[in-house]
């Protein structure tokens, strides 16, 4: 008892920790996402989510649906587990505390503790559905539901330990040394920081496509262009978080890399060239459509190109030498440049 | 005839999928023992699976007549082992990792871990969190956590590291003394401390050999 007690505890203080790091890490898209959406109905938003729970326990619903909702469901469980796995799996801890010799059981009941907390949101939709059940076998269905889905998250969890893959957190950025020096080294540090980088390329795509479906609804008329330009000044404080992800990453080698016969701003003139590459292919993927949809003359596109590539290049400063204020910095310089950009179009 | 303390047979390693070492044996009684091999050789990787951090992708390992995947508790409760680099959660004290592998041995906190926490000059240092801790000093740490539950087997990965003058003589003395109860390996580049210790040299190679013989 006394091992489960400060195993848990010492499991859910770096489950907190890892949590409270990415949080802080993410702060200003969650502040972002709270003043988009301000006085988010809390309760409608659970109810909602449970309905999905609600109808795979309904008498009526045909085999085929009920197979299709339980994969969703399942799946979402998963990537829910798999998206905190680095907290949940107890880090370098994890892998001492493996050579003790902590029963079986106690284990596994820590692994359900820290998991039950770190489900604590679907718990509550769980709870939802629970209250709403009309019937003693809705009712039973559900808690077998909710028995499932802990179980599964509980096997991807354990198949990424079994694999190495979740407690070691071994890198295996090894092959991207085989790439030219300087590049290989930034794809390096991309492929170590992949889920973020993802996030972060997955989000332009999303901007981009979003602005280009707004664009579309407003027929290519006088609106299009400046929703390019704000999409434009977005995607690029998307991309300038990724110089705080490189930056981060030559941090760790700095004393040894300033051991090597580099000119000074090696790694600045680099990885601003590697996000003005990537810019460019983001921000031509939204401007060519503009371009040819009507919204913009060629010089015009070209023009906000240029200038988003501008904006780009100076979020550097902002996000690097920014501090505690980076965030701020790059969203005043964001806001000012679309600004800016806008009143020029428009003139 | 000394017992076997260790034994481990035919064990094979791999990370993501790319072997570090196959076809190791080695047997091992009351001693010191120090494993010697080039960077990258798998010395470390030895340890871990030795110690049941990383599951071997072949063979089978014995401690003290328990098997580690077959009885890993009662295994497990006959090792210890200190890894180079700390695996500590920042937030956690020396007190706090103490306590806890006490707690999960099932054994107090004696004499021989206070002895050996004044011998390591950590005294003052047992409230203090990891993260405001020297490397040095939690590699004191994670020794003092090894002595507990007089553990049969130790495996310490680079023990010397870090350490200072005084921690660095404690430490011999701890090896000699140990060695007497328990099958004591470490890995190590440190030739001074295994002629201060008089412990026997064995390399990656010669485990590899004992396979081929």
């Amino acid at each position: 008892m006394r091992a489960y007690l400060l195993y848990s505890r010492h499991r859910l203080g770096w489950y907190a920790l890892s949590g409270r790091q990415a949080l802080t890490r993410h702060w200003q898209w969650l502040l972002l996402a709270a003043l988009i959406v301000p006085g988010v109905p809390v309760l409608p938003l659970l109810a909602g989510a449970a309905q999905p729970l609600a109808a795979l326990v309904t008498p009526g619903l045909g085999w085929l649906e009920r197979l299709a909702l339980l994969v969703a469901v399942e799946a979402f469980a998963a990537a829910w587990a798999l998206m905190q796995r680095r907290g949940l799996a107890g880090g370098a801890f994890a892998a001492y505390a493996a050579t003790l010799p902590v029963p079986k059981p106690v284990d596994r009941l820590v692994d359900l503790t820290v998991l039950l907390v770190a489900d604590l949101l679907p718990l509550l939709v769980f709870a939802v559905a629970l209250a709403g059940s009309k019937s003693a076998a809705s009712t039973t269905g559900i808690v077998a539901l909710l028995a499932l889905t802990l179980a599964l998250q509980l096997l991807v969890l354990g198949a990424g330990r079994a694999r190495g893959t979740v407690r070691h957190e071994k890198s295996s950025s090894r092959h991207w040394l085989r790439m030219p020096p300087a590049l290989g080294v930034q794809l390096g540090i991309f492929a170590e920081h992949k889920t973020a980088v993802a996030m972060r390329l997955g989000a332009v795509v999303l901007v981009c496509w979003g602005a280009l479906m707004l664009a579309r609804g407003f027929r290519f008329d006088g609106r299009a262009l400046p929703t390019g330009i704000a999409a434009t000044a977005v995607i690029d404080l998307l991309l300038g978080g990724l110089y705080r992800v490189l930056e981060a990453g030559h941090q760790r080698a700095r004393d040894y890399l300033s051991t090597l016969p580099l000119r000074p701003g090696f790694w600045m003139r680099r990885d601003t060239g590697l996000l003005l590459g990537i810019g460019t292919a983001s921000l031509l993927s939204l401007l060519a459509p503009l371009v040819v949809g009507g919204a913009a003359s060629v010089a015009t596109g070209l023009w906000v190109l240029a200038g988003g590539l501008a904006l780009l290049g100076a979020l550097r400063w902002a996000v690097v030498r920014g501090g505690r204020f980076a965030p701020l910095l790059a969203a005043a310089l964001a806001a000012g440049w679309t600004g800016a950009a806008i009143a020029a179009v428009l003139r | 005839m000394t017992a076997l303390l260790l034994e481990a047979r035919e064990v094979a390693a791999a990370y993501d999928g790319r072997t570090v070492f196959a076809g190791l044996s080695l047997q091992l009684g009351a001693g010191l023992c120090a494993l010697q091999g080039a960077n990258g050789s798998g010395k470390s990787t030895l340890l871990r699976v030795l110690a049941g951090a990383h599951a071997p992708a072949a063979g089978e390992v014995v401690v003290a007549g328990k098997n580690l995947a077959g009885a890993p508790e009662a295994a497990k409760r006959q090792l210890a082992y200190v890894p180079d680099e700390s695996p500590i959660y920042p937030f956690m004290t020396g007190r706090d990792l103490l306590a806890f592998v006490a707690a999960v041995k099932r054994v107090p906190l004696d004499d021989a871990v206070d002895s050996a926490i004044a011998g390591l000059g950590l005294l003052g240092q047992m409230e203090t969190r990891f993260d405001a801790l020297s490397f040095g000093t939690q590699k004191k740490l994670l020794l003092a956590a090894a002595i507990i539950g007089a553990p049969r087997l130790l495996l310490l990965d680079e023990p010397s590291n870090g350490l200072d003058a005084a921690a660095r003589q404690w430490l011999v003395g701890a090896l000699q003394q140990m060695g007497r109860q328990a099958a004591v390996l470490w890995a190590t580049h440190d030739d001074a401390l295994i002629a201060e210790t008089g412990a026997q040299v064995v390399t990656m190679a010669d485990l590899a050999a004992t396979r081929a013989r």
